[in-house]
């Protein structure tokens, strides 16, 4: 071994780590004929025991109580949302989300019927479970229903086509538990039908027209079983 | 609540992906620490090292499914989580190791990092002489670039190997070796600087102990 060799494993050696017997033994059998090299690992040496004081002086150093105590939080809180998408209670969170979504549109729909557009008949990309009614996407979509700062109108869903069967649609519409997630292009959607009266419950207005049929709703589903958006639909 | 031995990090995080908070303080009792320390000595800074742990875990929180176990370790993982929230917020903040001017008698860090607008790192109440060293090795150890910085805290200062290490920064082992090898070099020529702008007075005080 050479003093550059030696050099190169200097601090292997400080560290006692990294290095086999074999290799060990050649470098310490250097440094005892080279007072150069043995100097060199000396100062390492010493260099480790520096580090190793600077280490011990906070060894005992804890985050503060108050971190723990803050994800503790964070953890309940979570731990709350799993709890609404558990399967049997899937439903009801699908069907609440969808009843807010719902009445604040249905409001819109109710005493402005222009707000639909015209829809064609193909489903959106990867669009999926929609029950015999097709899927529509919407034309040129206005920011309908919501401030633009809280409505997305994802791009794959702008695009339209058309045939003969006609739908209306309003623009999608994000959800709360969308939490600033971006749509993707790949994402489920779907149709189910809510009854007005229903949305009531959710302390909603409601029209009282007399207007007691369904109301079609599009819900744009993430990866996680929550759904993202929402828009209302009518047939024509 | 759970007894940690009885449960491996990956059991823990599979629990935590289930909503258990037990799992969560569980895990977060084992890694709070180590976490924390390499983030103050990352940062030199306690209030960064606070929020550094609290951003790793939150990421625990929210993401562990994230986690997986084939890719690596549950340590490396939260290492690395811990270590690019360290580095943005080192980017962010510029936090800047005030250096003593030659002659500064005054040379504290608790004050200097304090003043720098962060809490200050206690220091135990030791000797000067091991006091002075432990500050002298903490202000050179802040003055190495990141990459470096960080095999040091991480293999000298957390004792972790040269494979926990690798898998922690996401490199291979021969770049640890390497790379503190290089850093190790600086740090004994830095250290060197320092001793040599020592004031007298903390000589003399060292000479008296």
């Amino acid at each position: 071994m050479n003093c550059a060799e030696f050099s190169e494993l200097a601090s292997d050696l400080a560290r006692n780590e990294g290095l086999d017997d074999a290799t060990r033994k050649k470098a310490l059998a250097h440094a005892d004929a080279c007072s150069r090299c043995d100097e060199e690992l000396v100062m390492a040496r010493e260099l480790t025991a520096a580090l190793r004081s600077l280490a011990s002086s906070v060894a005992g150093a804890d985050a503060p109580a108050r971190v723990a105590e803050f994800l503790r939080r964070e953890m309940r809180q979570r731990r709350a949302t799993v709890a609404i998408r558990s399967p049997r209670s899937v439903r009801w969170a699908i069907g609440g989300i969808a009843g807010l979504a719902a009445a604040a549109l249905l409001s819109i729909v109710l005493f402005k019927p222009g707000i639909f557009h015209r829809q064609g008949a193909t489903s959106p990309g990867g669009a999926a479970s929609t029950a015999g009614a097709p899927t529509q996407v919407s034309q040129a979509a206005p920011q309908v229903g919501s401030p633009e700062a809280n409505a997305e109108t994802p791009a794959d869903l702008s695009a339209a086509t058309q045939d003969s069967d006609t739908e209306y649609a309003t623009s999608y519409v994000s959800l709360p538990s969308a939490d600033g997630a971006a749509f993707a292009e790949d994402q489920t959607i779907v149709r189910v039908s809510l009854p007005p009266s229903a949305l009531a419950s959710f302390g909603l207005p409601v029209s009282s027209d007399g207007r007691d049929s369904n109301v079609l709703a599009d819900f744009v589903m993430g990866e996680d079983g929550m759904p993202r958006a929402v828009r209302l639909v009518r047939s024509q | 609540m759970l007894r940690e031995p009885e449960y491996s990090d990956d059991d823990l995080l599979r629990r935590i992906i289930a909503g258990e908070e037990d799992a969560f303080v569980c895990f977060y009792r084992r890694w709070q620490g180590r976490i924390y320390r390499f983030a103050l000595h990352m940062s030199g800074s306690a209030s960064v090292a606070e929020d550094v742990t609290q951003e790793a875990f939150m990421s625990v929180v929210r993401d562990a499914s994230r986690f997986d176990p084939a890719l690596g370790t549950a340590s490396a993982y939260l290492f690395g989580i811990a270590r690019n929230q360290v580095l943005r917020r080192l980017e962010k903040d510029r936090v800047l190791v005030p250096f003593p001017e030659p002659g500064d008698s005054s040379r504290d860090s608790q004050s200097k990092i304090a003043g720098n607008g962060h809490r200050a790192i206690s220091v135990p109440p030791v000797d000067l002489a091991r006091k002075q060293t432990i500050e002298h090795v903490r202000e050179a150890v802040l003055s190495l670039p990141g990459h470096y910085r960080e095999v040091v805290v991480l293999c000298d200062l957390q004792e972790m190997s040269y494979e926990e290490t690798a898998a922690a920064l996401g490199c291979a082992i021969g770049t640890v070796r390497s790379r503190l090898h290089r850093a190790r070099t600086l740090l004994a020529a830095k250290l060197f600087e320092l001793r040599q702008a020592e004031p007298k007075t903390a000589a003399r005080g060292r000479g008296s102990n």
